[in-house]
């Protein structure tokens, strides 16, 4: 009985192992270009890193825009100055992902959490929330 | 045709009345009788109350609601729309028993029209709070230890055994060769927290003087109920964090205080960033 148990999680590790590595990069690769927003302006891919939601609450597209451009521009290097680890939600399919700046290797300011959901098969930034614990 | 009738029968009432009356005194001389009314204070501002999903397996913590104090405000750094059952959703998510405030307030960014203003309680008050962070301490006072050796500060699951758990509440440190006992913030504060975000120069990122006077209302009917809680505080006193944003402002938080003074409250608050607990690792 302990045997078919065991057999069963393997087999459950096995197939959600590769889902888990793909939904690694998935996350990160979203967090690159929010990176690309934010330091870089390019405000072309915010719609595929928001979503609607999201961006209504920042007063919509062009205000959205508008409170990014308001911060200096920073260059390529700024992108690696940051980390993302995520975990799946302990109730619901949403992505919980941490990130946090880096300066030297170490982490610089508070953290922010966003709320990752999955829409028409991609990930997308739903909403952030706060640090309290 | 009914207005009539009515008329008529009042006429006829006050008729009835003034003959009944001939020999009575002029009504300047009738000594008029003392009637104590209970007294009514009638409430600042409701709270209302909703049912939320709980992880029942989860630990938490239970204690007297009279060890709380301190009142911090937080904004869900979230969106304004979201409500307090889906905060509550996110905060099962992260693994938590349930949301970590204890009342959330509702209320538009300047110049929008919505949600609709309300106050809602979240984490019941007297059950420890999950808010100020898990790694922010503050000094026992001899009450904290009271209640701690009294056995009435304690932790467990639903439908288990609750016990004290010191591993979870409990530090001690040495400080200028004494020993000092801490105690985890969350026990004697209660987190209040504005739903939406506060960050940045954009004026709809100002809180309202609607969303400020909420709150004051909320935080002097928390003291006129439970008198021990005399202090605002924000996120950033506790912890390294932006959180509540512009809500902690010295000017909004003596606007808040201003306020809840004239509903006849008195707290006092401290601008944020100024440390008042201490940061041990659990
Ligand atoms: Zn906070």
């Amino acid at each position: 009985m302990i045997r078919i148990g065991t057999f069963l999680l393997i087999c459950l590790a096995l197939l959600s192992g590769p889902a888990m590595a793909g939904l690694d990069s998935d996350v990160k690769a979203l967090f690159e270009k929010h990176e690309k927003i934010i330091h870089l302006h390019q405000t072309e891919l915010i719609e595929q890193v928001f979503s609607k939601r999201y961006i209504q609450d920042k007063g919509g597209l062009k205000d959205f825009e508008a409170s990014i451009k308001e911060k200096p521009k920073a260059d390529e290097k700024k992108l690696k100055d940051m980390s993302v680890s995520w975990k799946k939600g302990a109730v619901t399919d949403r992505i919980l992902a941490r990130r946090e700046e880096m300066k030297n290797g170490k982490k610089d300011k508070g953290h922010t959490e966003y709320i990752v959901i999955k829409k028409d098969g991609k990930l997308i930034i739903d909403d952030t929330i706060g640090d309290a614990d | 045709m009914k207005f009539l009738v009515f008329i008529f029968s009042l006429s006829s009432t006050l008729a009835v009345g003034q003959i009944d009356c001939v020999n009575c005194p002029p009504l300047s001389s009738v000594p008029l009788p003392t009637v104590t009314l209970p007294e009514v204070l009638p409430s600042l501002i409701d709270i209302k109350k909703v049912s939320y999903q709980r992880r029942s397996s989860v630990k938490h913590c239970k204690r007297p609601i009279d060890l709380v104090d301190t009142i911090v405000l937080h904004h869900s750094e979230s969106s304004s729309q979201n409500s307090p059952q889906r905060i509550n959703s996110y905060h099962l998510d992260r693994g938590w028993y349930m949301g970590g405030y204890t009342y959330l307030v509702n209320s538009p960014y300047r110049g929008e029209s919505t949600p609709a203003s309300v106050v809602t309680e979240g984490r019941p008050p007297e059950l420890v709070g999950a808010h100020a962070g898990t790694d922010a301490y503050v000094p026992m006072r001899p009450k904290d230890k009271d209640a701690w050796n009294a056995g009435q500060i304690l932790c467990g699951v639903e439908g288990g055994q609750f016990s004290p758990d010191s591993a979870e509440l409990i530090r001690t440190k040495i400080v200028g060769g004494q020993r000092v006992e801490y105690m985890k913030a969350n026990v004697t504060t209660i987190g209040v927290s504005v739903i939406g975000q506060y960050f940045g120069n954009a004026p709809r990122f100002q809180p309202t003087s609607n969303t400020l006077d909420m709150i004051a209302k909320l935080i002097c009917r928390l003291q006129k109920e439970n008198p021990n809680m005399v202090n605002l505080r924000v996120h950033n006193n506790y912890h390294p964090t932006d959180c509540p944003g512009n809500l902690g402002k010295a000017s909004n938080l003596s606007y808040i205080v201003q306020k809840a003074q004239s509903y006849g409250c008195n707290f006092s608050s401290i601008p944020g960033h100024i440390k008042i607990s201490t940061r041990i690792n659990p």
